[in-house]
């Protein structure tokens, strides 16, 4: 397991009243004291710890200047397809599926939209964030749609860590300017503990880059600027009893201008997405059994998506707004009944409905309701040396009936550092509501797709568990039925259809040694994805990928190279247009001057690669620097 | 405390709505008439005034062919009005090569003009007349034509002087919109784009032989297909299939397939898209092959027995579009990369020869022709940017980003 966290403790001679004026006094900076620990090894709760994750909590990395698509970008089995330029969209990918099979959650919520799939990372790049996990493995079994190649879940900082408030600017290419705020209290009331949390934060940036077209011409990515604002606020209770309750409401808006094709540049492209995330919840002690735990939550979401371009390079003006709103719940319980059995249930329902409008069409409403039961069994001794959880989920969603979802986990501790993992599991995506209604004439939705269904497994060896050192290696498979494409039916007609499937399969190996100031990471995976009517590979999936990380800490100064190099990827269905091999180096200096203040400078693509496309053959920018001012206290 | 933590979270909840709501742009209140969008077309938003020729040169240019000293072009005139597509009657604009000026350009009295053919004393243009949408099938809405124009005429003439329509058939509403043109002899085969259905017309005599009313069928008259025709060796003819990838040898008088010479290319399962076909009469290969889905040149050599299938003879760019034989070389000219590239017509492989056209020029077809001093010039068509681009083609010259252009 890799670590996940190292928490550094700062002794500091300073003393605050709440509340109070009191005169602090110096502060003492003292050299960091490192404590290696074996943090939750699995980053998702819900999630058995035979399933394989990692946790990104690491400030500078979580507030890189290309957001936190590129915090998970490391991680193996993790894939970035981004757009290019700061700000503008980057969505993820796990394990070889498409980001529409991959589950993006904010506290919980999901974020895929259910008109596009998939999620904008890059649109919670102002969220006050306090993890991120990555989940490989199919987990519809616990999160219904879309979690079929994993899931990432994004985390805000908790108010009830506080009092904690931290501040950042960044400033750095493309004339970009990043501000980021937050602030935490808690207060004492009576026996409970109440904490509030506010944060916010604005982003422009010009986006303007230069690169080399495919025709070997020298150019400047115009019309690429974007601006985000965003607001959250949320407040957690820990009640005596072992309640505590959470609320939160957070939005953001951006708006991007959208460059176009590298051929077929844009002036006059605009797109503006915004968010709305309510929820509450409540967690409490156990129902049943000798421990355990009882969850509820409810939530409101709302995704707007508006795309407008007054004057295409062909065709009529264009226009679309797209809003999805979705409302849902969940209640889960588990409980230990034996030193050896811990069974769980749950239930949740979930509701979305959206509003299509298009400049010449007629308007839709598509909406779509799920609801679903859940059972758990956690099966294992006292000792915790191995662990069998069994998962069943049966759901109903609505236009295409009941499906049960099965997963089962076993995990084993042989010996100590030693540990041997396997998961089986269904997953599956429903289509999204565009796939199902979209209708721009000559390219259409189709209301009869069936949902993607998908067979997941993998199985692995983790030496080094809790150690400060560690290798994993993983085998895994996905086996997708009705892959969901676009497909032409003529010369004149392209529509959504299922298409015969897809095998995917990888390999992910995982190394990380820390030694004093050194710590050193490298992830390497290997894939196979074909699709299963033709056999030949997937587009924009590279058969092998090396990611690292080398890091030297000394005092209050680090220094991180981050070198990473994939294969070429295919850009299409038919192995004709390929994308070559790309190396890119980052790097990234840490300076904690004080206690309170840091400064980071990060480096990206410093072999300045410039002739770089992405999953739509757009340009990717070149080197890029960046200055970032952290404040915390 | 906590009823001031709900108040907090309920206003501020209420807040966001409130100030989201409002901010979606809806497309009904957007790009309103007056400001809304432009007329993207290849005729000018002015060409309103005279139905025959607009106030350019070109007007959506898309196939063009070399006609001795020179060069006639094909203006398909269709475009976007409001929401709705727009067909124009077409005209061609002809450039004298020694000059590269524009020294005529001739109404054809009929709609959509696409490709364009040299005779033996008359340049050919075939209009393929307008189409609409039904929501799942493209339906021939009105008759095409093939125009003939004396070679002897070009830089004056005003009209064509054969013109040769094919109405529609009620009985068969897909069978119509000729789209692709092949001169065997005196005969002009044209190939369907919206149904698996041959045409036929003596050029002598100026007359339908085989029309929408009684096409050679390769296929059911009510699918939707698209069919490639060109001359092949000599008395045949080559029919490509679009749909199904498929390739037919016909006898070029009778349009009847040779038996055993019928074959599928590409990916099977998948549709790969036969756009555009050469014939290499000095093969092996013989016949190429454009496979604009799947971004490649398959090839196929004639021998004694079944035609041996190359599927993958060589790659493309982005959205290839059209296919030319320069003698040892098969130009490609990529529509989404806004470039040709040129491989060896023998093997496959990639020469150093390129030309880029500037952005958002959409190459659309090209032609290839000899100019007085031993030099060569490549044509192409741009079809968003109405225009004709003219590269030097000539041996060893890679002509890269360096051109004329012809407005």
């Amino acid at each position: 397991m890799m670590r996940q966290r190292a928490a550094r403790l700062f002794l500091i001679a300073a003393l605050s009243a709440p509340g109070a004026s009191a005169r602090a006094q110096e502060a003492v900076v003292v050299p960091s004291i490192e404590v290696v620990g074996d943090p939750d090894p699995t980053p998702d709760r819900t999630a058995p710890r035979s399933v394989r994750g990692d946790r990104v909590s690491e400030p500078a990395v979580l507030e890189a200047p290309d957001g936190p698509a590129a915090a998970v970008a490391r991680l193996p089995s993790v894939q970035v397809l981004s757009v290019g330029g700061p700000g503008q969209a980057a969505v993820v990918a796990v394990r070889g599926t498409d980001p529409s099979a991959t589950l993006t959650t904010l506290d919980g919520v999901p974020l895929n939209s259910p008109f596009l799939g998939g999620a904008d990372l890059s649109a919670l790049a102002l969220v006050p964030l306090d993890t991120l996990d990555v989940v490989r493995g199919g987990r519809s079994a616990s999160h219904g749609t879309d979690a079929v190649g994993g899931v990432v879940a994004a985390r805000t900082l908790d108010p009830l860590d506080g009092p904690d408030t931290r501040a950042s600017l960044t400033a750095g290419s493309f004339s970009t300017v990043r501000l980021k705020a937050s602030h935490a209290h808690v207060w004492e009331v009576g026996p409970h503990d109440v904490g509030m949390l506010v944060g916010g934060g604005l982003m422009a940036s010009d986006g303007a880059f230069e690169f080399v077209d495919t025709n070997g011409i020298r150019r400047v990515r115009d019309h690429s600027a974007t601006l985000g604002f965003q607001g959250m606020g949320r407040v957690a209770a820990r009640l005596s009893g072992g309640h505590r309750i959470d609320g939160m409401v957070e939005g953001a808006l951006g708006r991007r201008q959208i460059a176009g094709l590298e051929q077929y540049p844009s002036t006059t492209a605009r797109q503006q997405d915004t968010r709305v995330v309510t929820r509450v919840a409540w967690e409490g002690p156990r129902l049943f059994g000798d421990s355990g735990w009882t969850r509820a939550s409810a939530f409101y979401r709302r995704l707007g998506f508006a795309y407008q371009d007054s004057a295409p390079p062909s065709g009529p003006p264009t226009a679309t707004t797209l809003i999805a709103h979705g409302v849902g719940v969940d209640a889960a319980t588990e409980g230990r009944l034996h030193p050896w059995v811990a069974l769980g249930a749950g239930m949740d329902a979930g509701h979305d409905l959206g509003e299509a409008r298009r400049l010449g069409a007629r308007p839709g409403a598509p909406s779509r309701t799920t609801v679903s039961g859940r059972i758990r069994g956690r099966f294992g001794p006292p000792s915790d040396r191995f662990e069998t959880t069994l998962d069943l989920r049966v759901g109903w969603d609505q236009g295409f009936g009941v499906r049960a979802i099965p997963a089962l986990g076993v995990r084993y501790d042989p010996w100590g550092p030693l540990r041997l993992f396997a998961n089986v599991s269904r997953g599956f995506r429903l289509p999204t509501l565009e796939e199902l209604h979209f209708d721009a004439g000559f390219v259409q939705g189709n209301p009869n797709l069936a949902p993607e269904d998908a067979l997941t497994w993998d199985a692995g060896v983790e030496l080094g568990h809790g150690r400060p050192w560690g290798v994993t290696a993983t085998y895994f498979e996905n086996r997708v039925r009705n892959l969901i494409l676009f497909l032409p039916r003529s010369a004149f007609l392209v529509r959504a259809e299922n298409s015969g499937g897809a095998v995917v399969r990888g390999v992910e190996l995982q190394a990380r040694w820390a030694w004093r100031w050194f710590d050193l990471r490298a992830a390497y995976t290997f894939l196979d994805a074909r699709f299963g009517d033709t056999g030949l590979r997937m587009p924009q999936r590279p058969a092998h990928e090396v990611q690292g990380t080398a890091s030297v800490r000394l005092g209050p100064v680090g220094i991180s190279a981050m070198p990473g190099w994939r294969s070429g990827v295919f850009l299409d269905r038919f192995e004709s247009l390929s994308e070559e091999a790309r190396f890119r180096l980052d790097a990234r200096l840490d300076w904690a001057f004080s206690s309170l203040l840091s400064l980071s400078v990060d480096a990206m693509n410093l072999t300045d690669k410039r002739d770089g496309v992405d999953h739509l053959q757009r340009p990717l920018p070149g080197r890029s620097v960046f200055l970032t001012i952290r404040g915390r206290r | 405390m906590m009823r001031f933590c709900r108040s907090l979270l309920l206003g501020g909840a209420a807040l966001a709505w409130l100030a989201l709501a409002g901010c979606e742009p809806m497309p009904d209140a957007m790009l309103r008439p007056d400001g809304g969008g432009a007329w993207r077309d290849g005729a000018a938003p002015s060409d309103s005034g005279d139905d025959r020729l607009p106030p350019t040169n070109f007007a959506a240019p898309e196939g063009l062919a070399v006609a001795g000293d020179y060069l006639v072009v094909a203006n398909s005139r269709y475009g976007f009005d409001g929401a709705g597509l727009v067909f124009r009657e077409g005209f061609a604009t002809v450039v004298d090569r020694r000059t590269a000026r524009v020294v005529n350009r001739i109404p054809l009295a009929a709609k959509n003009a696409q490709v364009v053919a040299t005779g033996t004393d008359r340049v050919w243009i075939l209009c393929s007349g307008q189409t609409r949408f039904d929501g799942a099938l493209v339906i021939p809405d009105g008759e095409g034509a093939l125009v003939g124009i004396p070679l002897a005429g070009l830089a004056t003439a005003d009209a064509p002087d054969r013109v040769i329509r094919l109405p529609l058939d009620p009985s068969r509403p897909l069978v119509g919109y000729p789209s692709s043109l092949a001169i065997v002899g005196d005969r002009a085969w044209m190939g369907s784009g919206t149904a698996a259905a041959l045409f036929q017309a003596d050029l002598g005599a100026g007359r339908l032989v085989r029309g929408p009313d009684n096409p050679v069928l390769l296929g059911a008259a009510g699918d939707q297909d698209t069919l490639t025709v060109i001359p092949g060796s000599p008395g045949r003819l080559i029919a490509a299939s679009f749909n199904r990838d498929r390739v037919w040898v016909l006898d070029a008088v009778t349009g009847a397939p040779i038996d055993g010479l019928s074959f599928e290319v590409g990916v099977s399962g998948s549709m790969d898209g036969i756009l555009a076909a050469a014939w290499r009469p000095d093969g092996p290969p013989n016949l190429y092959l454009l496979l604009g889905m799947a971004s490649r040149i398959a090839a196929v050599t004639f021998g004694a027995g079944t035609p041996q299938v190359f599927g993958n003879f060589a790659g493309t760019g982005s959205l290839p579009n059209s296919l030319l034989l320069d003698g040892d070389r098969l130009l490609i000219l990529n529509s989404g990369d806004n470039n040709v590239r040129a491989i060896d017509a023998a093997t496959g492989v990639e020469l150093a020869f390129w030309a880029s056209l500037p952005l958002s020029s959409n190459p659309y077809g090209m032609a290839v022709g000899d100019v007085a001093g031993g030099g060569r010039r490549l044509y192409v068509t741009g079809l968003m940017s109405n225009a004709v681009y003219v590269f030097d083609a000539g041996p060893g010259v890679v002509p890269g980003g360096q051109h004329q252009e012809i407005r």
